[in-house]
């Protein structure tokens, strides 16, 4: 992990993680509009060279990432519009994220073939993190499990025992700073013991 | 001059093909929140009856929308409502408010005079739910009690009997 993907792991997570609801299903949704963002913005980045448009470039790629969102939330009003009152300014979150204006402005444009994979697995790599944070979130924070369905939001209470439970502090936003940084130290520490053991193997050859 | 002419043909292509882009898109987002309109109104008034009737069943009718016409109905949603027992009028709101455990749609009942009150919240249940309780410990709750009825002022079609919530 270089020093650049752990200031854009910090700068998502306090964008994206930290101001959302602790909840699978709102994870879900930012998570979708997080992967479509990229996957849409990739595409219209290339677009632009190709159609060699790069002095509008910019306005358009905004345009387009403003749009997405804000269709975004407008599908959350069709189908789940308690979730749309719920993560309001939250929806906006990942588009301003250092994640894709980091990827979207900051990278060299090379072919499509190569750009569209690239950035994806950065995009899904993160996803399998934040769901798996909002999972742990709403099983050991809220004591519920929370999916979308056909029929809106589902919400299934896995523990409750009537009492106050100490895990109640992951629901909290405090309890997910904390689970934040305990994760970023965790991957880190064990990205340096790999490193370690890497130079090691090359000292030893 | 030929390559002048060239430069200024490839800029109007450019900006024409951008501004159709953002007209087009814009159109498409138009559309959408004018078709969603409905959906709106009605999913909430479907998840605020829900709220009124886990933790109070039985005790309300909850009617029309009613449009704010403050920066707030942004995050809100108000509809008149009616007690079954007794025929008072009043409004139900669901709004999003930050809690310490983050947002959360919360549904209040307020009558014209009286206070608002808070009922429940939206898609919560269990421990973190049963913590919060009646909200007279949360500081936001407390909050969003008190700045109600100044809300409801700019609300379209005046209530005409007092609730009696919160008295």
């Amino acid at each position: 992990m270089n020093r650049k993907s752990i200031y854009v792991y910090i700068a998502i997570t306090l964008a994206m993680i930290i101001s959302a609801p602790g909840r699978f299903a709102c994870g879900i949704v930012l998570v979708l509009e997080l992967n479509l963002l990229m996957l849409l913005g990739t595409l219209v980045k290339s677009f632009i060279h190709r159609f060699e448009l790069v002095p509008v470039g910019s306005v358009l790629l905004l345009t387009v990432m403003i749009v997405v969102t804000m269709l975004t939330r407008q599908a959350l009003v069709l189908t789940i519009p308690q979730m749309a009152v719920q993560l309001g300014f939250v929806v906006y979150l990942p588009t301003v994220s250092a994640f894709l204006i980091g990827y979207m402005f900051g990278e060299e444009e090379s072919e499509l073939k190569k750009t569209i994979p690239r950035n994806m697995g950065y995009t899904l790599s993160y996803s399998v993190f934040a769901l798996l944070f909002f999972l742990f979130r709403d099983i050991a924070g809220f004591g519920t499990i929370t999916l979308l369905t056909n029929d809106g939001l589902y919400e299934q209470v896995l523990f409750d025992s009537g009492k106050i439970n100490a895990f109640v502090f992951f629901a909290t936003i405090p309890g997910a700073l904390v689970c934040t940084a305990v994760i970023l130290i965790l991957y880190v520490f064990v990205v340096n013991k790999f490193i370690i053991l890497e130079n090691a193997e090359l000292v030893h050859d | 001059m030929m390559d002048t002419e060239n430069s200024s043909k490839k800029l109007l292509r450019q900006y024409g093909i951008l501004a159709g882009f953002i007209a087009g898109m814009f159109g498409i987002l138009i559309a959408v929140i004018v078709l969603s309109r409905s959906s709106w109104q009605n999913g909430l008034k479907t998840a605020v009856t829900q709220v009124l009737e886990e933790e109070e069943p039985g005790q309300w009718i909850v009617g029309n929308y009613v449009r704010i016409n403050a920066p707030v109905s942004l995050s809100a949603a108000c509809f008149e409502t009616r007690r079954k027992d007794n025929g008072a009028r009043g409004y139900v709101l669901m709004m999003r408010i930050e809690t310490a455990y983050g947002p959360f749609p919360a549904v209040f009942v307020s009558g014209e005079k009286a206070d608002a009150r808070f009922v429940g919240i939206s898609g919560l249940h269990g421990r973190v739910r049963t913590l919060i309780g009646n909200g007279s410990g949360d500081a936001k709750i407390i909050y969003w009690v008190k700045r109600i009825p100044d809300i409801l002022k700019n609300a379209e079609g005046p209530v005409q009997n007092d609730l009696g919530v919160g008295k």
